[in-house]
């Protein structure tokens, strides 16, 4: 764990050398709270519950993650320090895992700071504290398999925009997944199997399940292996691209 | 063309593209492995385990002694266009995969597609599911459940509705529970209200079928017999008898309930001081408005069972209040207002006996003026209170409850809270009859003796006397079978309040597509079949009847509110007396004007009418002010809410960011400085 600490520190630290980290959490923070509350109708609705506050998550880390990652490789490419970067006496392995654990971090650390939501339900009314501690888990979960495709699709190009743009196609792609138009489009020639598998992998659904407040093993075994899928791709990509 | 292998970057890349196409198949291939491998692996973090089988599913699955099989229909379809529903479909099926899991062979389950014109959806319809049409095509989806017994037996779930998600549990249990136990408990039904439906759509073939929701749930889980107010017989296999609100109750029928009772009948008695529901519908109202008596009570049979309904008492409570709009006819002309209504109760847990299976998993129920119930001194019962007021409980003015509604304000102002009331009550234990004479004389056995004693000379009377002979047979057999002590112990349950039974108290019923849903938004419906079916001995539907309908709403909200309602209605109250009077007083004077030949006013008429204007204008000014603090004072509130979680923690991490940037560059300031 060596390698992968001092990688974590380093990425970690490297997010707050620079006021972008902290813009990043002012939007994420101002945006969550403002969906909550006018576009989820939080205080109209009544109900001591973070339902509207989670439903917008998704959508926000299609929108903010890819921001986050698109540096991730694409930088250390681009200013070419990814050869130095691999001459340290670390594994490509440990440096996707350690980036990737800095970045989740970095967006948890960004959730944490919602912290007055909870507080915030529990001052109003007595909210199921169990289903708001699911639901972070599940954003959580959700965050990280945005951050993992945004890491290896950022190691397939120099560029940061490209990786940005590449990051929400796939992602919206994996968070649409369920929704009635990407089904529709893959319906008209996929067979059945293929539409329910396209369902079975969108983030929305897996995601809802466990905001409900239930953790199946099912939901999250998706995500873990997600993670896991994208970040061994990710190194497959570092390996391949490191000498362009 | 040159062999790959000879060429390593073409080889690597060759191979990397290879690890990506296994790493895909590999991740595809564990989230189909798990979705068929952990169906029932899954930790609930609800506070009332709201997604996990309670006991009392588990109990009801693994006492089934006959196979069932269950055909859940679900068109893949409504996944793609509703999804949604999808994922709600998901969970419904979980469910019932669990649930064949349980019952270890003796729930089969079939899962069924039906596309458009095919057998499958004829099937669908044949056995009553609810087609829904999901485009502007006119195919039509399905979402349902058919379950058929081995006698062949059926039932079933039309559409599943989402907005049951919180009931589908109890919803599906109650179905396998129907086609395990095929014989219906007998419920015997007295009823003053028309809960099964009024006399109009009963006798008219085709009007619509207007029976209350909760009389639907009574005749799915009973075999219901509706009984006559006078001259009842309760049927021998009845094994419960229901009274709601006897309000015509004859002798014969109370000697008849009490024999029931002595011979270890269950009983649930459901009677009011005042029913709201039979004084609002002139159908039902016993005489005219106002004062109308919408009141019912069993004295005689209760006094013998150990407990009492004061008659006059209408129970309300300021904490449990719950807020009604209201037109008032103030001077600042008509308003609708929401004020919190003492005499209708939303009870909490608090206000629910934690202990008994059939309050305990309740969470709101809505009381309509209800009655309180006390124990008779000596009673050789016991008497447990299975719900009651907050402490602040009191009696209303039962005059003022028959006004009805207009009457509202008056009696929010006039009622004082002065203690804990119960408002039902479990009655358990050895009773004496109520009737120690025996059976009440047949009225018939009067009118034959009078007509013979009035029999004019040389008219047949023979006739009569062999009636009569007949009648004092009967009379004297019910005598000789006359039960005076209980033979098993009394099993009661009485509810001092019927209203809380009509739909309009806890349930939205909507026509869905030709077929009626209701969806409950509190427990009342519960209380009656927790009660009916505890007393019937099927404890085990009880335990998961009521999962989930919770409210939780924003109780500091609700407070600042109530507070600020209280407020206000004493200020107003105060300033509606001062303008009432401003105005008597302006009012006085003009006529006084007007009177002296009221062609010129005096300078002192002239300021002191302009006087009283102002006043008047001032004192409008400030009810509205008072009104508008009202509202305000929630406001202030919400968007001091809106202000911490929207700008707070971002305008500390932007001072953050600020203070240590500026800490940075004093840093390198000092570190060059030191170079």
């Amino acid at each position: 764990m060596g390698p992968i600490a001092t990688v974590f520190r380093r990425e970690f630290a490297g997010y707050f050398a620079t006021p972008v980290a902290f813009i990043f959490i002012i939007i994420f923070l101002a945006l969550a709270g403002s969906f909550t509350f006018y576009l989820g109708y939080f205080i109209e609705r009544g109900n001591a519950d973070l339902q509207t506050f989670f439903l917008f998550h998704p959508w926000l880390y299609l929108l903010l993650i890819p921001a986050v990652s698109m540096r991730l490789w694409a930088e250390e490419r681009k200013q070419g320090t990814i050869e130095l970067f691999l001459t340290l006496p670390i594994s490509i392995t440990q440096a996707v895992v350690g980036k990737f654990l800095a970045a989740w971090a970095f967006v948890g650390l960004a959730l944490a700071l919602t912290f007055p939501m909870w507080i915030t339900v529990n001052v109003l009314g007595e909210p199921d504290n169990g289903v708001i501690a699911a639901g972070y888990l599940g954003s959580l979960l959700m965050a990280g398999s945005y951050l993992a495709i945004g890491s290896c699709l950022s190691a397939v190009t120099k560029n940061q925009v490209i990786a940005f743009v590449l990051t929400i196609t796939v992602s919206f792609l994996f968070t649409a997944g369920g929704s009635g138009v990407v089904v529709g489009l893959v319906q008209g020639w996929a067979p059945q199997a293929v539409v329910s598998a396209v369902q079975s992998l969108s983030f929305l659904n897996h995601f809802q399940n466990i905001a409900k407040g239930v953790i199946d093993l099912r939901d999250a075994v998706f995500f873990v292996a997600l993670i896991a899928a994208w970040l061994a791709a990710n190194v497959l990509v570092v390996d391949l691209k490191k000498a362009d | 063309m040159a062999d790959p292998a000879q060429n390593p970057v073409r080889q690597r890349n060759l191979l990397s593209v290879l690890g990506l196409i296994v790493i895909a198949a590999l991740f595809v291939a564990v989230v189909v492995l798990s979705n068929q491998l952990f169906r029932s692996s899954q930790v609930d973090l609800t506070e009332d385990g709201l997604y996990t089988l309670s006991k009392g599913t588990k109990e009801v699955l693994q006492g089934i002694d006959e196979p069932i099989t269950l055909r859940f229909y679900y068109s893949s379809r409504i996944a793609e266009e509703l999804p949604d529903i999808g994922v709600y479909a998901q969970r419904v099926r979980d469910m019932l995969e669990e649930y064949a899991r349980i019952a270890g062979g003796k729930v089969r389950l079939e899962i069924h597609d039906p596309q458009p014109f095919t057998d499958e959806e004829d099937l669908a319809v044949a056995v009553g599911l609810q087609g829904v049409p999901i485009d502007q095509g006119g195919d039509l989806v399905y979402f349902g459940l058919a379950g058929t017994n081995s006698t062949d037996q059926q039932q079933i779930i039309p559409f599943f509705d989402q907005k049951r998600e919180a009931f589908l549990e109890y919803d599906l249990t109650r179905l396998v529970y129907n086609l395990a136990h095929p014989k219906k408990p007998v419920a015997a039904v007295i009823s003053g209200l028309p809960v099964s439906g009024s006399p109009y759509a009963k006798s008219v073939p085709g009007a619509p079928d207007d029976s209350w929701a909760v009389w639907g749930q009574l005749k799915e889980l009973f075999d219901v017999r509706e009984l006559p107010m006078t001259n009842a017989v309760i049927p021998d296999d009845a094994n419960l008898l229901l009274l709601i609100h006897p309000d015509k109750i004859d002798d014969r029928t109370r000697y008849a309930i009490d024999q029931f009772a002595l011979k270890g009948g269950r009983v649930v008695v459901l009677i009011d001081p005042h029913s709201e529901v039979q004084a609002s519908d002139p159908q039902m109202r016993r005489g005219p408005s106002p004062n109308i008596v919408a009141a019912s009570n069993l004295p005689k049979l209760l006094k013998a069972w150990g407990l009492e309904m004061p008659p006059g008492d209408v129970i309300g409570d300021a904490k449990l209040a719950r807020r009604v709009q209201v037109p008032t006819q103030g001077p600042v002309k008509t308003r609708v207002a929401a004020i919190d209504y003492p005499l209708w109760l939303a009870l909490g847990p608090e206000e629910m006996s934690q202990q008994d299976l059939v309050t305990s998993q309740l969470s709101l129920l809505n009381l309509a003026s209800p009655g309180h119930l006390d124990p008779e001194k000596g009673a050789t019962t016991t008497f447990t209170p299975l719900l009651w007021t907050s402490a602040e409980g009191g009696k209303g003015d039962l005059s003022l409850a028959q006004q009805g509604s207009t009457q509202i304000l008056e009696q929010t102002n006039t009622f004082k809270p002065d203690g804990k009331y119960t408002l039902a009550a479990r009655i358990r234990g050895p009773v004496k009859s109520a009737f120690p004479d025996g059976p009440p004389k047949p009225p018939m056995i009067d009118q034959l003796e009078k007509a013979i004693a009035n029999a004019k000379e040389g008219e047949d009377t023979a006739k009569k006397k062999a009636e009569l002979d007949a009648e004092t047979k009967k009379w004297d057999a019910a005598k000789a079978a006359h039960i005076a002590e209980s033979k098993a112990p009394l099993n009661a349950i009485v509810v001092a309040d019927v209203d809380f039974l009509a739909d309009g108290l806890w349930v939205r019923v909507q026509d869905f597509f030709g077929k009626k849903i209701a969806a409950p938004y509190a427990d009342n419906g519960n209380l009656l079949v927790n009660a009916t079916e505890n007393l019937s001995g099927s404890d085990a539907l009880i335990s998961l009847r009521s999962r989930g309908v919770f409210q939780r709403p924003f109780t500091y909200i609700q407070a600042i509110q109530r507070k600020a309602e209280q407020d206000f209605r004493q200020k107003e109250q105060e300033l509606v007396r001062e303008l009432n009077q401003a105005e008597a007083s302006l009012k006085k004077l003009q006529t006084q004007v007007k009177g002296d030949s009221g062609v010129v006013l005096s300078q002192q008429q002239k300021d002191e009418i302009a006087r009283f204007r102002e006043k008047a204008v001032g004192l409008r000014r400030e009810l509205r002010d008072v009104q508008y603090k009202l509202r305000k004072d929630v406001e202030q509130v919400t968007d001091w809410v809106k202000l911490i979680n929207i700008a707070a923690v971002p305008v500390l991490v932007a001072v953050f960011a600020l203070v240590l940037a500026l800490v940075r560059r004093n840093m390198r300031r000092h570190a060059n400085r030191a170079a």
